[in-house]
Formats: structure tokens, C-alpha cells, sequence
């Protein structure tokens, strides 16, 4: 899997100063299976509006993203949610999770969304890996938002994928547990030799990353 | 999956609408195949019969003489040949035939009952008879001229005539065959007198038959009066029935046996009344898919973040679409399988009904109405498909 950005400039950013010193906005960037990247985004740079153009989410944007060399905007719908079950996987930063559903049943959801890649039981091995199995039972809404967020993660881990996005990941997690998430999270992409990108407001040394870029 | 779908898109959002429109659906579904049904049960009732046997009825047509027409004189009876070719060009018409009268004086007698008169003869291709007999031919060395007669004719002797005069014998239609004739054609000095002997009798046709062949060399050699158009006519047409006949007769003012047509003008009725069924049935259907075209935006619109979130992580739009289409086609089948046996046990009891007034009708529905009933559902699921599709388009932002 190949995610090339050719020269995106987000309208809404397209005035700011932030721009000049960014080397994403309006270069020509490649993000290839097994890298792992890291962007380095200060507030209001727009990492979000990065992760959701990425994703296919929103095309207000100059310049082209690519998978695999296909301008994303000519994808077709169907073909785009094949991209989503099997190639691309996501952790986004508001999350995106079903408040009406319980913790299982929002990964189960994306684990049956395609052919399986694991067996239900992975869901209860990886929630006791962070620590969240407890609350697999129960709705949503009832849970805090740092064991959402876990949830989240395990959501993006039990289905299929080449490259992971991740957009502040462990914003509400503690430290032990943002360890047992980077744990999971390298083992996962290790088994699948996947890339991820990961967007966060400062450095860290969570992954080994082969490319560093600042937003 | 599925039931993962379900508890996210939440459908009992306006289920007092939802219900409404099957309600509507329903009774629209019930008309129309009632009216299916019904078309079915007249046309196995009335027509039946005729078509399941494939013959062709035959009609002998007319002028229908009224005060009007009477004026014009005796050619008010006579049929144009523009006349005959509009008859001819009808779709209801296989092929016409004219009964075409000699242009000689006929005078027949019998000894047997001691009397005669003056006859006329006519003559028809042999196809428009309601007889098969070998004896129908004449040929210039044949003295005996076969003949044929209406069967009234003969019943009229026996009941009627036989008791005008003493020692008349009442004659049987074997008995009458064997009796020869004397008939003596045109006039003098140029006459002939031939034998004549009746071979036949036709309930179709109200004249005196004599083969083609006869009328053509008597006409040639005996003539003695001019030539003219027809005055009757017969049609060979595959449903004696069929409402549009009546219509074109009654239009030109011609006239056939009533009992024959008559069914045309009950199917016209019937017509009108499974018409104007099929027309409120259509209309309630239409209402109810109204109904439930603005019930699945509905649905769709109050369910419009779930779905773009179920987009976002990776749902196909054939995914959604079949989980909306399971949601929905599944009550529609239902309630078109209901009309369907409700159809059925009404069709049941009509049957009943009919048996006491010895009329006998199916107690099971017609393929047309099973099939009107899938097509229904057919029809339901295309537009069903095509509303979740313009949902589930109009959702992807």
C-alpha cells in the first residue's frame, strides 16, 4: 500500500503562516507500507484536516492524494469502503464510536464489517491487554473517555489493513496504559508488516519511526 | 451484522406512518387482485368454453332495419362493398363470407304434401356451414340439386303447419331427406325443371342453400333479374364475444344472433367494473408508495450520522442497501401475500356461491393473478431499491 499527497493545501488553512514552515502542505509526501511515520503537529495546523483527507473524509483541499498511484476523489464509493475494510485502518482523535452500541459490540461491528481477520476471542484477549474488559459489556455512553479511546484502538487493530492513521491516539490514556496501546499497537503492525502514520501535537519515542515531519 | 445495523439505524422512528402505508398498501394490493380475479372468473364463466375448444363462431350479419333506413328503400338491406372490406379489416374478423342470392325465379313442390310455392335460393362457401356433408355438391350433369334448410324450417312444419291442413304427415329430418323435390328455375319459355333433395340442415344459416357451383350456371343460364350486393353476410371470428364486435355492430347498424354477442356487452361491463377496480387499487398503491418513499428518508434522514459513521469506518453502499432492503421488503412481501389469500379464500367462497346456482368456477386463483401478485412485489422492490439508493446517496457527505 502506497499513500502518496501531491502538493495538498486545506482551503481553510490556505492563509495561514503555518504553511511555509509545514513540509507536508504542498510537497510532494510518501507514505509506503512497513513506515512508520510521525507528524508533529502543533494546535491549529491542521492534524485532523490531514487524517480525514488521508482517510477519503473530506476533499477540501488543492493538490491530489493517492492510494496506490488512484487519484482518492475518482474512487468509488463501494471501492473506497473496500479500502477501509481491508487496507486502511484509523484512530481517529473525536474517536467515531457508536454511543448507542456496547464496547464489544462497536469492535465486533468492524470485525465483521469484512471476511474476519481474527476470531471474536481476539477482542476479549486485546481489551485485556489495555485493560478495558471489564467494560466490553457496557454501553458507550457510560464508559470515560479514556477507555473509549482504548476502544477505539482495539476498534482499528481487529480488522485488516496496510497502513494505520492515527490522530492523537493517546490523548486521554495514562502513561502505563498508552504503553500497553504502543505495545499492541507495534505487534499488530508488526504481524501485518504494516506502516502507520501517527499525528501528535509534540515528539515522542513510542515507535521507532523511519521518517519524522513537522505540520 | 445485521443485528449489529439494526440497533444503530433505529426504524421505529414514525411507525404510525409505517403502518399507515402497509394498511394502504394492502387494500390497494386486494383490489387489484381482486380485480384480476374476477376478470379471470368471467372470462372462465362466459368465454371459457369457445376458446378452450379454438373455434372460430360464426355470425350472420345484417342491416338493422329502422324507421330511418326504411325510406331508403329496399337497398338500406344491401351491403356496400366498402361495407364488407371495413368488416373484413376489423381485428375481430378471421374472414367474411357472403351469402349471395340466385338471380333466378325458383318455384319448388311436393307431392307428399300436396303443394309448392315460390322459393329462393342462396348459396355460401361451404366453410361458413354448420355442416359437413359430401352430398353439398352440384356439377352441370347432376338432374337432382342438393339442398339445404334451416332446421327451424322443419320444425315449423311439424308444430306449426301440420295443423293448418287434414292428413299432412309429420315429416322427421331422415324422412325429409329422402323425399325429392320438384323444382323448376326461371321462367317461361326459359325454364328447367330439376329435381331437388334436401341434404342437410343448418341451425347457422336462415336460408335455403344450393351449392356455389348450381347458383353460378343457373345464374348464367336462367337469370331473370339483375344482379345486387348482398344483404347478409357471415363473419368467422375467433370470439363471438369480444366486447369491440358488439361495438363495431352497433356503430354501423348491423345486427347477428344477440345470444351470440350478448357476452360482448356483459365483458364490456365487466370491464368497466374491473377497470375502475384496477384504477382505485392503483392509485391507493401509489399513495401507499408515497408513503413509504417518505417513510425511508425519514428512516434515513433522523439515521443520517450513524449511517455516514457506518460509511466512514468501511460499510458498502450494497451493505446498507441490503440491510435497509431486509428491513423493508419483507413487510411488503407479507402484505402482499396476505391480499393474495385473503384473494384466495374470497375466491373460495365465490366458488361455493356459484356451485348452489349450478355454476361451476375454480376454487383456486388464476396464474394471471399470481402473477399480477409478483409483479407487485417486483415492482415494490425496484422502487424500494431505487429510494434506499438515493438515501444512502443523498447520506454520503
Amino acid at each position: 500500500m502506497h499513500i502518496q499527497l501531491n502538493n495538498i493545501i486545506p482551503i481553510p488553512l490556505s492563509n495561514r503562516a503555518s504553511l511555509t514552515t509545514s513540509n507536508i502542505w504542498g510537497n510532494q509526501i510518501n507514505f509506503a507500507t512497513p513506515q512508520h511515520i510521525k507528524i508533529v503537529a502543533p494546535s491549529g495546523t491542521g492534524k485532523t484536516t490531514l487524517i480525514q483527507s488521508i482517510y477519503g473524509l473530506r476533499t477540501d483541499y488543492s493538490g491530489t492524494i493517492t492510494y496506490n498511484n488512484i487519484n482518492i476523489n475518482k474512487i468509488s464509493p463501494t471501492n473506497m469502503a473496500t479500502f477501509r475494510q481491508q487496507k486502511i485502518s484509523v484512530i481517529f482523535q473525536d474517536l467515531q464510536l457508536f454511543t448507542q452500541l456496547t464496547a464489544f459490540e462497536n469492535i465486533e461491528l468492524k470485525r465483521i464489517l469484512q471476511t474476519p481477520y481474527y476470531q471474536q476471542s481476539k477482542i476479549g484477549t486485546m481489551a485485556e491487554q489495555l485493560g478495558v474488559s471489564h467494560i466490553l459489556n457496557n454501553k458507550l455512553a457510560t464508559c470515560s473517555y479514556g477507555e473509549r479511546q482504548r476502544i477505539a484502538i482495539i476498534r482499528a487493530l481487529i480488522q485488516p489493513f496496510q497502513i494505520l492513521l492515527m490522530d492523537e491516539p493517546f490523548s486521554h490514556i495514562d502513561h502505563a496504559n498508552t504503553q500497553k496501546a504502543v505495545a499492541l499497537i507495534a505487534q499488530e503492525c508488526a504481524q501485518r508488516n504494516a506502516g502507520f502514520v501517527l499525528c501528535d501535537l509534540d515528539n515522542d519515542t513510542h515507535f521507532n519511526y523511519h521518517t519524522s515531519y513537522t505540520l | 451484522m445485521n443485528k449489529l445495523f439494526k440497533k444503530i439505524i433505529n426504524a421505529n422512528v414514525g411507525a404510525g406512518r409505517y403502518f399507515m402505508a402497509l394498511f394502504g398498501l394492502g387494500i390497494g394490493v386486494l383490489l387489484i387482485l381482486s380485480a384480476v380475479q374476477l376478470n379471470y372468473n368471467f372470462n372462465t364463466l362466459l368465454l371459457g368454453d369457445s376458446k378452450a375448444k379454438n373455434a372460430n363462431d360464426f355470425l350472420v350479419i345484417s342491416k338493422n332495419i329502422t324507421a330511418q333506413n326504411m325510406l331508403d328503400g329496399r337497398d338500406a338491406t344491401l351491403f356496400k362493398p366498402q361495407e364488407i372490406d371495413s368488416i373484413k379489416s376489423q381485428p375481430f374478423t378471421k374472414s367474411v363470407g357472403i351469402i349471395n342470392g340466385g338471380l333466378f325465379d325458383v318455384y319448388g313442390s311436393l307431392e307428399l304434401i300436396s303443394g309448392g310455392g315460390d322459393l329462393i335460393f342462396e348459396t355460401v362457401d361451404p366453410k361458413y356451414l354448420d355442416l359437413n356433408t359430401q352430398k353439398f355438391n352440384w356439377d352441370t350433369t347432376m338432374d337432382e340439386i342438393p339442398i339445404i334448410i334451416p332446421a327451424s324450417f322443419l320444425d315449423q312444419y311439424n308444430t306449426v303447419f301440420v295443423n293448418t291442413k287434414d292428413n299432412l304427415p309429420i315429416i322427421s329430418p331422415e324422412t325429409a331427406m329422402k323425399i325429392q323435390a320438384k323444382i323448376t328455375i326461371g321462367k317461361k319459355p326459359n325454364e328447367k325443371i330439376m329435381a331437388g333433395r334436401i341434404v342437410g340442415f343448418s341451425d347457422r344459416i336462415q336460408s335455403i342453400l344450393v351449392p356455389q357451383t348450381f347458383i353460378a350456371w343457373a345464374n348464367i343460364n336462367y337469370a331473370t333479374k339483375p344482379a345486387k350486393n348482398p344483404s347478409r353476410i357471415i363473419i368467422e371470428t375467433q370470439d363471438a364475444s369480444d366486447e369491440n364486435l358488439s361495438k363495431y355492430l352497433d356503430k354501423n347498424g348491423l345486427v347477428t344472433n344477440k345470444d351470440k354477442t350478448r357476452f360482448g356487452k356483459y365483458k364490456q361491463i365487466v370491464n368497466y367494473a374491473v377497470s375502475t377496480i384496477s384504477v382505485i387499487g392503483f392509485v391507493l398503491m401509489l399513495f401507499a408508495l408515497v408513503i413509504f418513499g417518505l417513510f425511508i428518508q425519514l428512516v434515513i434522514s433522523h439515521a443520517r450520522h450513524d449511517i455516514n459513521l457506518l460509511t466512514t469506518l468501511g460499510t458498502t453502499p450494497k451493505q446498507l442497501r441490503g440491510f435497509l432492503l431486509r428491513k423493508f421488503i419483507p413487510a411488503m412481501a407479507i402484505v402482499v401475500a396476505i391480499g393474495v389469500a385473503i384473494v384466495w379464500l374470497l375466491q373460495i367462497a365465490v366458488a361455493k356461491f356459484a356451485q348452489r346456482l349450478m355454476v361451476s368456477l375454480p376454487n383456486y386463483l388464476s396464474w394471471a393473478t399470481f402473477a399480477c401478485a409478483i409483479g407487485i412485489v417486483g415492482v415494490l422492490f425496484l422502487l424500494n431499491y431505487s429510494s434506499i439508493d438515493k438515501a444512502i446517496k443523498g447520506t454520503a457527505t
